[in-house]
C-alpha cells in the first residue's frame, strides 16, 4: 500500500478549515459557502480507464445538509457546485447530513453540467468506514461507477455497496480531496478526517539489470 | 455472469427487488468468508491446498466482484428501464401529494406551462 502524501497537494483553505498531515486531512466546519480543497494535478487524461481508489474517513461534527466531496476527479479548477455550473465533468464520492441527521455517502457525476447520483439512503454511516470508490468501464455502455463501504481496515467486513450507470466516458486531469460544495449555505459544516487514501496506481518500474563486464 | 431472474418477477420493480435481495445475500456471503479468512480458517484442503490469504484473494477477484458487478449492472438497467416505464397511468400533480399553501400558484404556473405546450403545438 501506499498512501498519498497529502502535504505534496495543492491547498485552497481561506478559511483555515484543514489541518494537513502526510497521510491525514482533519476538516473543521467545512461550509457550503467557500472554495476549499486540496488538489493534485495528475497530467491531461492521467485518470482513464478503471481505477479503485481506497481511503478511511472518520465523521466529526456535522449539521444537517452538511455536504461535501471526499474525493472528486474533474478537469478543472472549482468547487463541485461551481464545476457543475461551468458545465464541467466530475466524479466523487460525496458526504452527506440529512435532514432527518443520517450520515450518508454518494457517488456524484457530472457530465457537462448535468448531474447524476445516487446514496446510501437509510444506513446512518456516522462511524469509521473503510471505503472502496471503483470505475469499472467494462460494465455497461460508459462503465459503472461503485462505493463499496466496509467498517474494517482489511475489507473484510461490507456494510454497504451503491453503483452508478455512467452516462460518458471521460479521462480526468485533477484529482481533489476534500472538496468543498459551494451553494452559498454558511449554515451547513461538515467535519471529519479523511486518512490513508490510495490510489493503487501502479509503481513504474525501474529497470534494474545489471551487466557485468569481465 | 448475469443474473437469472425467477419466473414471477416479470415487471422492473420486482426485478430490482430480486437484485436488491441478490446483493444484501452477497453481502452477508462476504463477510461470512470474511470472518473465516480473518480467523485464519478459510482452507481449502484439496489438491491445489489453497490457504487463507490466496483464498481471500481468490475469493473477491473471481467470485465476489464478478456477482457484484453482475447484481449492479441490473440495479442500473432496470432503474432506467422503471424511470422510463409507462406501465402505470400517473401524473406528477395527481399522484404524488402536493403542499397546499405552494399549491395555488403552483397549479397556475402549471396551467401556463400546458398552454404554451398547446400553442406550440398549434
Amino acid at each position: 500500500m501506499a498512501f498519498e502524501d497529502f502535504t505534496t497537494y495543492i491547498e485552497t483553505d481561506p478559511n483555515n478549515r484543514f489541518s494537513v498531515a502526510a497521510n491525514a486531512i482533519t476538516v473543521t466546519a467545512l461550509s457550503r459557502d467557500e472554495d476549499a480543497w486540496l488538489i493534485k494535478d495528475r497530467g491531461a487524461g492521467h485518470f482513464s480507464g478503471d481505477f479503485e481508489h481506497l481511503f478511511k474517513y472518520t465523521p466529526a461534527t456535522n449539521t444537517n445538509r452538511a455536504h461535501a466531496d471526499l474525493l472528486s476527479l474533474a478537469n478543472i479548477v472549482d468547487d463541485v457546485n461551481g464545476i457543475d455550473t461551468a458545465a464541467g465533468d466530475l466524479l466523487g464520492v460525496w458526504y452527506f447530513k440529512s435532514d432527518s441527521g443520517v450520515n450518508q455517502y454518494g457517488l456524484y457525476e457530472i457530465v457537462a453540467g448535468t448531474p447524476y447520483q445516487v446514496d446510501t439512503s437509510v444506513t446512518n454511516h456516522s462511524v469509521v468506514r473503510y471505503p472502496k470508490f471503483k470505475r469499472d468501464e467494462g460494465v455497461g455502455t460508459y462503465g459503472t461507477l461503485y462505493l463499496y463501504i466496509y467498517s474494517d481496515e482489511a475489507r473484510t467486513i461490507l456494510i454497504q455497496t451503491i453503483s452508478l450507470t455512467l452516462h460518458e466516458k471521460e479521462d480526468f486531469r485533477y484529482n481533489y480531496v476534500m472538496h468543498s460544495y459551494d451553494d452559498n449555505n454558511a449554515a451547513y459544516t461538515l467535519g471529519g478526517v479523511l486518512e490513508n487514501l490510495d490510489l493503487q496506481e501502479a509503481v513504474a518500474v525501474v529497470n534494474s539489470n545489471f551487466f557485468t563486464f569481465f | 455472469m448475469i443474473v437469472s431472474y425467477p419466473l414471477s418477477a416479470t415487471t422492473e420493480a420486482s426485478k430490482l427487488s430480486v437484485c436488491y435481495r441478490l446483493d444484501e445475500q452477497l453481502r452477508e456471503e462476504h463477510n461470512a468468508f470474511g470472518d473465516l479468512y480473518r480467523a485464519g480458517q478459510l482452507v481449502d484442503t484439496g489438491i491445489d491446498a489453497f490457504y487463507n490469504e490466496a483464498l481471500w484473494m481468490d475469493y473477491q477477484r473471481y467470485i465476489f466482484m464478478p456477482k457484484s458487478k453482475a447484481i449492479h449492472f441490473e440495479i442500473g438497467k432496470q432503474i432506467e428501464l422503471a424511470s422510463k416505464s409507462i406501465y402505470w397511468d400517473v401524473a406528477i400533480d395527481v399522484n404524488v401529494a402536493t403542499d397546499p399553501i405552494i399549491y395555488p400558484w403552483y397549479s397556475k404556473v402549471l396551467q401556463r406551462i400546458r398552454d404554451i405546450a398547446k400553442l406550440e403545438v398549434i
